[in-house]
């Protein structure tokens, strides 16, 4: 049942990507923008370009104070939740009128004084504000005052309204997603930038019959994502397994067919409509003025996004450029570590180079697949390499370079002593060595060792042992009952069958532990172990003992391609230790 | 100079032998030719070359060829099979680095075959001299382009792409793995354009300017209008490096006259150019199945425009039925095409050639001017099949001309 996994993984990467693009906070009702001028730098060649620009500014309760000059492209996303009552006060810090239009928003304007399509925000900072009870989706908001030369300047950006249900784009279930981005999509030509008043009033031919006052001469030749042109641009960042959510937003004159390559990307919404059915798509068009949600289901990798129609250049340069950026799809974190009883082939893990399994390597799980993080021997031998009686059977794992274990039988480790099964030795970047000494804390070196151990955050040990007894204490010893060490003696901490209603053929044999009433265990028993509450649990399961109540964390038999640790006769994990990403509580 | 190429003895199989990986099968007149691998590995080369546009000028191009064959545009019809392992290696015999990206396919890999070989931005690229092997598996059925990955701006626009048909498991006559994707012959059109300013700078080593591009010329399939209909193939000197012809023949179906009808003709649309093109042919409206090889289900819609927007490709089937019973005989005193034909003495014959049969009737022919050659076989109608922005339906300021080719209706049973 990977599901669960899957779900404490969700959680755990539900996160978004382009910070910066979302400072703006979610929920408020009112934005207060000054409309100013600024400047952008664009990759040039060989130089950079400095381009002037108009743009918004979010500046709440200040009007234009303190942000005059200082405009970016694009203007700042704006975003609220669905059913809001949104208020935009734009104050005027232009030397000509502007104002907003939100195509797809029942907009009421107010103030400022009558234009040709709403109210428009005075030069010399007058204030116009706009207001619209929120409807779901992606929206773009632009100046609707000569929208032809102030759009192209840079007065746009993007409005995002979220359902009700938080992780989704509308409310239907098939819109949710775990990360996102925002992909507003500009272009500029730069003799339009360099003069915004009289550009377009210049005409070739300025007769009576011609002039002037259009854009005649407006030949775009920077493609920018967010403001930036490649190699500018920001990479959009999430996780494999994750639904990502392409936010276009188009506030260009131009169409655009934005293609993903080496995935499809699903179409699941124009102009804030969701489609009937979605559509999967190499490329699509967003037309300008338009806006489009797509879906991606990311795998490990990384995905050029880029523009088709080939506004792949920065002017006249030749080099690599334009509206394109990648999708960068990280694999998951690993969520818990273990070694196996004997030696056991992992789905979808290579051979090592030196035995192909081995009861001694440490491998991983990160929701999707399995790795090895630890090889114990390597072809040709290294200076860490374990012989082959090495069994490791208890793990606190930190990272590949630095762990503890516990090994089932007495190993001459290299550097030339020998652990035995109630030793707990720490591995430090090739360094093997002694952590805790159970000979000399009087366990027998011949005897019985410890099966599953934890190591808390005060140097604490928590540990199972295989048969035998634990010096000091009184019987009867348990295989499935958890012992503490605190660097003077020995304790008690778990009774299997008081405290934990386990039969007596319960023998856990993998430990992570919290505290003495939140721990996470593996059993031994490849016949499964009967738990109150789960039922038959096998030796490749997880579970979490939380406050008396036991439920199955992680299910080995599910796991992996083909699916499965375990079955009959299968892996057994013997050892193991969960990472931060998969927390060691009740699902 | 409008032919079509029906039952005349050629030198094909020749050339097709030559030319192609592996020949196709039966190198026939029109419809998709597929290039098939026994072991799906194919070998390209990015090389240069000329082709020919119909008002006689030649282009410097650059293209995807068989590394054991002639510079054709575009490159040859990969076919392959769901599932298949697909290799295809590329040797750069040009003088920048080059690269092969297949949009739509996961998890393609590059390795250097040959050195020399560096990282470009999409992908491993193939420096001159040097071959790149990709590999990947083909796991959905469907319509793909392949195209460079490198400087796609210029080489894309140069000529660097070709299309990759992966036929479904349920079997080479169906697009994809739906019973009722089922169809009787299938063609492909790809788009692209031309600026052949920029070309020439490129043939000159000069630099090529995005800024400056104006496009001069249209093609479907690698060809401009009147070309487009020459036959696949059309015997030497014709369109040596332009194998693909881009006429569409459906046979007209009639169901009521108790004749089991063909499955419907399938359409491939690629767009490799850089511009978005609304498409249409005249006469009838098409299904459109699948977008960028996955099925649209329901979103599947019977539309007669299509914009094919750059890089997108479009599954479409299509029958012509005969509604109106057009194709009867006048003795059954069944209608005529429901066109107004004018008198003989009204009509100009352009060059005095024609495709009309001088009958409005679907099936039959009747007499035209004395001196005018009609190609018209066996009464069968013809209609456009273009982009309907018109100013590509021209060849350098000469129309008829550019993205344009024709569908052609044979009567029911196809020409005796």
């Amino acid at each position: 049942m990977p599901a669960i996994v899957t779900k404490v993984l969700r959680l755990c990467v539900l996160l978004l990507a382009s910070g910066p693009l979302f400072a703006t906070s979610s929920l408020a009702q009112t934005f207060d923008l000054c409309a100013t001028t600024g400047s952008i730098t664009l990759p040039g060649d060989p130089d950079p370009v400095d381009v002037g620009i108009w743009g918004y500014v979010l500046n709440p309760g200040s009007g234009c104070d303190g942000v005059a000059g200082t405009a970016k492209l694009p203007g700042p996303v704006l975003r609220t939740t669905a059913g809001q009552v949104v208020t935009i006060n734009l104050t005027n810090g232009l030397p000509v009128p502007t104002s907003i239009l939100i195509p797809g928003q029942v907009v009421s304007a107010s103030g400022g004084v009558e234009g040709n399509f709403t109210a428009e925000a005075d030069a010399g900072n007058g204030v116009a504000s706009y207001s619209f009870t929120a409807r779901t989706g992606t929206y773009l908001y632009e100046s609707g005052t000569n929208a032809k030369v102030q759009v192209a300047m840079g007065l746009h950006g993007a409005l995002i309204v979220d359902p009700q249900t938080t992780g989704r784009a509308y409310e239907d279930p098939s819109s949710a997603f775990d990360s996102e981005a925002v992909l507003v999509l500009s272009e500029i030509d730069p003799d339009l930038s360099a003069d915004p008043l009289g550009f377009e009033f210049i005409v070739e031919d300025p007769s009576p019959v011609n002039p002037g006052n259009f854009l005649q001469n407006y030949r775009p030749v920077y493609w920018l994502i967010n403001g930036k042109a490649f190699p500018d641009t920001d990479p959009i960042s999430a996780s494999s397994g994750d639904r990502v959510l392409l936010r276009y937003v188009n506030a260009s004159f131009t169409h655009h067919s934005m293609a993903l390559l080496g995935l499809h990307q699903q179409i699941i919404a124009r102009e804030a409509f969701e489609l009937p059915s979605a559509v999967r798509a190499v490329a699509e068009t967003i037309p300008a003025g338009a806006t489009a949600d797509m879906i991606v289901q990311a795998v490990e990798g990384r995905f050029p996004l880029y523009n088709r129609n080939m506004r792949l250049t920065n002017a006249g340069s030749n080099l690599d450029g334009g509206m394109q950026t990648f999708l960068q799809v990280l694999a998951m974190p690993p969520l818990l570590f273990f070694a196996t009883v004997g030696n056991t082939s992992i789905p979808g893990v290579p051979p090592g180079s030196a035995n192909s399994y081995d009861d001694a390597d440490i491998y991983s799980w990160n929701g999707e697949r399995f790795a090895r993080e630890f090889e114990a021997r390597v072809a040709g031998g290294g200076p860490a390499n374990l012989r082959g009686i090495a069994d490791i059977d208890g793990l606190k794992f930190l990272d590949a370079d630095n762990f503890y274990v516990s090994l089932r039988d007495a190993t001459r480790l290299p550097g030339g002593f020998i652990a035995y099964g109630p030793d707990i030795v720490r591995y430090d970047s090739g360094i093997w060595s002694i952590h805790f000494d159970g000979a000399a804390n009087g366990f027998s070196t011949t005897g019985p060792g410890i099966d599953a151990f934890d190591i808390a955050p005060d140097g604490n040990i928590y540990f199972s042992i295989h048969s035998g007894s634990v010096p000091g204490l009184t019987g009867p010893f348990d295989e499935a009952d958890l012992y503490s060490w605190d660097g003077i003696g020995f304790a008690r901490v778990f009774d299997a069958s008081l405290d934990g209603n386990l039969p007596n053929i319960a023998d856990i044999d993998g430990l992570n532990f919290v505290d003495v009433d939140t721990f996470c265990v593996s059993f031994e028993h490849s016949f499964g172990t009967e738990v109150p509450g789960i039922g038959l649990v096998e030796d490749e399961d997880v579970i979490v003992f939380d406050n008396g109540v036991w439920s199955l964390l992680f299910d080995g038999s599910e796991a992996g391609t083909p699916p499965g640790l375990g079955g009959n006769g299968g892996r057994d994990i013997d050892a193991l230790d969960l990472s931060a990403a998969l927390p060691c509580e009740a699902p | 100079m409008l032919m079509t190429r029906k039952g005349t003895p050629r030198f094909v199989p020749l050339l097709a032998a030559l030319a192609m990986l592996s020949a196709p099968a039966a190198a026939q007149d029109i419809g998709m030719l597929c290039t098939e691998s026994p072991n799906d590995s194919f070998d390209l080369q990015a090389t240069s070359g000329y082709i020919q546009t119909p008002d006689g000028n030649s282009i410097f191009m650059w293209g995807f060829a068989p590394t054991a064959g002639f510079f054709q545009i575009p490159g040859p019809v990969l076919c392959v099979t769901e599932g298949d392992t697909v290799s295809v290696s590329l040797t750069n015999n040009l003088l920048e680095p080059v690269s092969i990206v297949f949009p739509g396919q996961q998890g393609v890999s590059a390795s250097e075959a040959a050195a020399p070989s560096s990282n470009g931005l999409l992908t491993l690229e193939a420096e001159p001299g040097g071959t790149v092997n990709y590999s990947f598996t083909a796991s959905a059925p469907g319509t793909y382009l392949y195209e460079s990955g490198t400087m796609r701006h210029k080489q894309i626009h140069m000529g660097l792409y070709g299309v990759l048909v992966v036929r479904p498991a349920l079997g080479p006559n169906f697009a994809y793995n739906d019973p009722d994707t089922a169809f009787s012959e299938e063609f492909l059109l790809v788009l692209h354009e031309i600026d052949s300013d920029l070309h020439r700078a490129v043939e000159l080593g000069q630099t090529f300017d995005q800024t400056t591009r104006r496009d001069r010329y249209w093609t479907i399939n690698g060809r401009s209008m009147p070309d487009t209909i020459q036959a696949n193939f059309p015997f030497f000197p014709l369109l040596p490096s332009q194998p693909f012809g881009a006429l569409v023949r459906v046979e007209a179906i009639d169901r009521n006259d108790g004749v089991t009808d063909p499955d419907p003709i399938l359409i491939r649309y690629a767009n490799a150019g850089t511009v978005n093109h609304p498409f249409h042919p005249h006469g009838d409206h098409l299904l459109i199945i699948a977008q960028d090889g996955r099925l649209l289900g329901e979103a599947q819609v019977e539309a007669f425009t299509r914009t094919i927007a750059a890089g997108q490709t479009f599954d479409l089937l299509f029958t012509w039925e005969n509604v109106e019973a057009w194709r009867t005989t006048e003795q059954e005193g069944n209608g005529p095409m429901p066109v107004q034909v004018p008198g003989l003495q009204n009509l100009v014959f352009k060059d005095d050639v024609t495709f009309y049969s001088g009958d409005e009737h679907l099936g039959f022919k009747d007499t035209l001017p004395p001196a005018v050659t009609s190609f018209n076989e066996c009464g069968e109608f013809y209609f456009p099949w273009h982009s309907h922005a018109l100013h590509t339906v021209q060849n350098f300021d000469e129309g008829f001309g550019g993205m344009l080719t024709l569908l052609r209706i044979d009567p029911p049973g196809g020409c005796p």
